[in-house]
């Protein structure tokens, strides 16, 4: 575990200056959106990784090529096609794999007040059908169980995610594991374990495929 | 308050005027509204040696937890979870209790109104396998213990007269004396009752005059010098233990159910109006404790104010909707209330003003190892080697 912690101390380091120009809200919030999203004023994507050009050196720890931190697409605007694919590891490939499980259902709150009656525990092994309140946003909270960590989160590429807490680790990319199947993936560290509330925008589908992997 | 007693690092202000002697008992400052320390003060030696035990990750299968870290004194002495999560990743049920003034907890649990001793209750983190909290082997760990260098002389300090002092039941006593030593006694609001009247903001004060009003009634659950006992609005404490109360948090289908995985007093009782029966809980430290509730399902202190209001929470999406205000097992004490947001504000300030800084802050309440989560930054600190 120590190791693992000096490591990804490191890492965070480096993550935190990638975060420079994410836009944060009035409560300490970052949003992360899909690379469609363009409605949030945009500071937070649009500049996302300005390729300071020393991510790739931070990277390393987890086998990262570096395909979503060099700098290349800000992903921001176009969406569809032009989303860069994410690395294709033991992770990624451990989100496509989770598509072929039985999706467990979870009905999402409909404020964050009620997030927390809606409580994700990665395991590595569910995934989970999100079942959108009739209106609204929907909101839920997943328990980070691990210091000093990074988590992929993979769900339907357009759905909007905002991951309240934490910092954004990669882009918004498409998992290169499964490129065609629509999923998104990106990765958020977190310094500190505990409960983290997700909202996913509203104009998701009814029903949103959504998992979440945890790196060692 | 304050107590002394240090390992390691260098206690500061009125601590340094205590014995270091490691058979001196460690001493309290306790202000005159609380009542007596219940327990005889441990020696300075047995709560050093609970304090590097607490914060001990080889204590847990894996070396994945130690009590500290799910008991972190700038959440309050929890977790931060919404349920607990155990060391092999097991998702519990409740949301972890303080360990905030234990000394005077009485009932320790969430459900069990019988389970009132430490040394009982700590077996269940330890050892517990239904779930796995710790996962604590204790028929390994006093061998292991033995061979980590600064143990054997901690435990032969803390118990000279035991000639095996390297045992579970000395593990456990050791983490006991340390646990107790937890006191939020210094907060704002302990200032105020002590004669400083700027020890409370201005929101704070009329937060408080809200609090103890008949309007909103908070003390007739939530009195006494812990805020867990039931009280007049007056304040006069009437009851010795507190109280398990149904406040309305859910009510599934209209008939007022719970989430099946924690049913409250109804779960050990089988009976219907125990259903959603949970113990008040104190309220000193609250403000850190978050989130809140036996499930953790309240975010904000805003929200469970929120949910008292309008006598009973409505929960319209999540997995189990429903208006808690008109479930039929909701507390007879929870009619709702007008609270415009303003006073909400001011409530929540007085929460706020019932919390010791000191309590999470003095040295010898810090972990004592380098590496582990939460770093204290401390340069005189233990490196894990074994």
């Amino acid at each position: 575990m120590r190791t693992t912690l000096t490591l990804l101390t490191a890492l965070l380091a480096l993550g935190c200056a990638d975060t420079d120009n994410k836009a944060s809200d009035d409560d300490g919030t970052t949003d992360a959106t899909t690379a469609d999203d363009s409605d949030d004023g945009g500071e937070g994507d649009d500049g996302g990784d300005d390729g300071s050009g020393d991510d790739g050196s931070g990277d390393d720890g987890s086998g990262d090529d570096g395909s979503g931190d060099d700098g290349g697409d800000d992903g921001s605007g176009d969406g569809g096609d032009d989303i860069e694919l994410s690395e294709v590891n033991s992770y990624s490939t451990a989100g496509c794999e989770l598509m072929e499980t039985e999706a467990e259902t979870l009905v999402m709150g409909a404020s964050r007040s009620e997030a927390n009656t809606a409580v994700i525990v990665p395991d590595d092994n569910t995934a989970w059908m999100l079942q959108m309140p009739a209106t609204g946003d929907g909101w839920f909270t997943v328990e980070v169980p691990d210091w000093m960590t990074v988590v992929h989160f993979f769900t339907e590429e357009g759905v909007e995610l905002e991951i309240m807490g934490g910092e954004p680790f990669s882009e918004v990319l498409r998992n290169g594991a499964c490129p065609d199947a629509g999923i998104s993936d990106q990765r958020w560290a977190f310094h500190e374990w505990g409960a983290y509330t997700i909202r996913v925008a509203e104009g998701a589908p009814s029903e949103v495929w959504f998992t979440l992997v945890k790196e060692d | 308050m304050w107590v002394a007693g240090a390992i390691g690092c260098t206690a500061t202000g009125p601590a340094d005027k205590t014995s270091t002697h490691p058979t001196h008992r460690v001493e309290l400052d306790l202000p005159a509204h609380f009542p007596p320390f219940p327990y005889a003060l441990p020696t300075r030696a047995e709560a050093d040696l609970g304090r590097l035990l607490f914060h001990d990750f080889r204590l847990a299968v894996d070396d994945a937890r130690s009590c500290g870290i799910c008991h972190e004194g700038k959440k309050g002495y929890t977790d931060g979870f919404v349920k607990a999560v155990g060391a092999l990743g097991d998702a519990h049920t409740r949301n972890t209790l303080s360990l905030l003034n234990l000394a005077w907890r009485g009932p320790l649990t969430w459900v069990n109104p019988e389970l009132t001793d430490l040394r009982e209750q700590m077996q269940v983190p330890l050892y517990g396998e239904h779930p796995v909290e710790m996962g604590t082997d204790p028929d390994t760990l006093p061998a292991r213990l033995a061979n980590i260098d600064i143990y054997p002389p901690a435990f032969e300090a803390a118990y000279p007269d035991d000639p095996a002092p390297i045992s579970m039941e000395n593990v456990e006593a050791a983490l006991m004396a340390y646990e107790l030593l937890i006191v939020a006694a210094d907060t704002p609001y302990d200032r105020y009752l002590q004669g400083d009247d700027h020890a409370l903001s201005s929101d704070a004060r009329a937060g408080m005059d809200l609090f103890f009003s008949e309007r909103l009634g908070c003390v007739q659950c939530h009195g006494g010098v812990f805020f867990d006992l039931p009280a007049e609005l007056d304040g006069t404490v009437v009851g010795e233990v507190p109280l398990y109360v149904n406040i309305g948090m859910y009510n599934i289908d209209g008939e007022g159910g719970l989430p099946p995985e924690e049913t409250g007093l109804h779960a050990r009782t089988g009976i219907a109006a125990d259903m959603g029966r949970f113990r008040v809980p104190s309220l000193r430290g609250v403000a850190e404790t978050g989130p809140w509730g036996h499930d953790g399902s309240f975010g904000a202190l805003e929200d469970i104010l929120d949910a008292y209001a309008r006598g009973g929470r409505l929960l319209v999406g999540g997995p189990w909707p429903g208006d808690g205000a008109t479930s039929p097992w909701k507390d007879a004490r929870i009619q709702g209330f007008s609270l415009t947001e303003d006073e909400r504000s001011q409530v929540v300030a007085f929460l706020e003003a019932l919390t010791d800084p000191t309590a999470n802050a003095l040295p010898y309440l810090q972990t004592p190892f380098c590496s582990d989560p939460p770093d204290t930054g401390d340069t005189d600190c233990i490196e894990v080697v074994e």
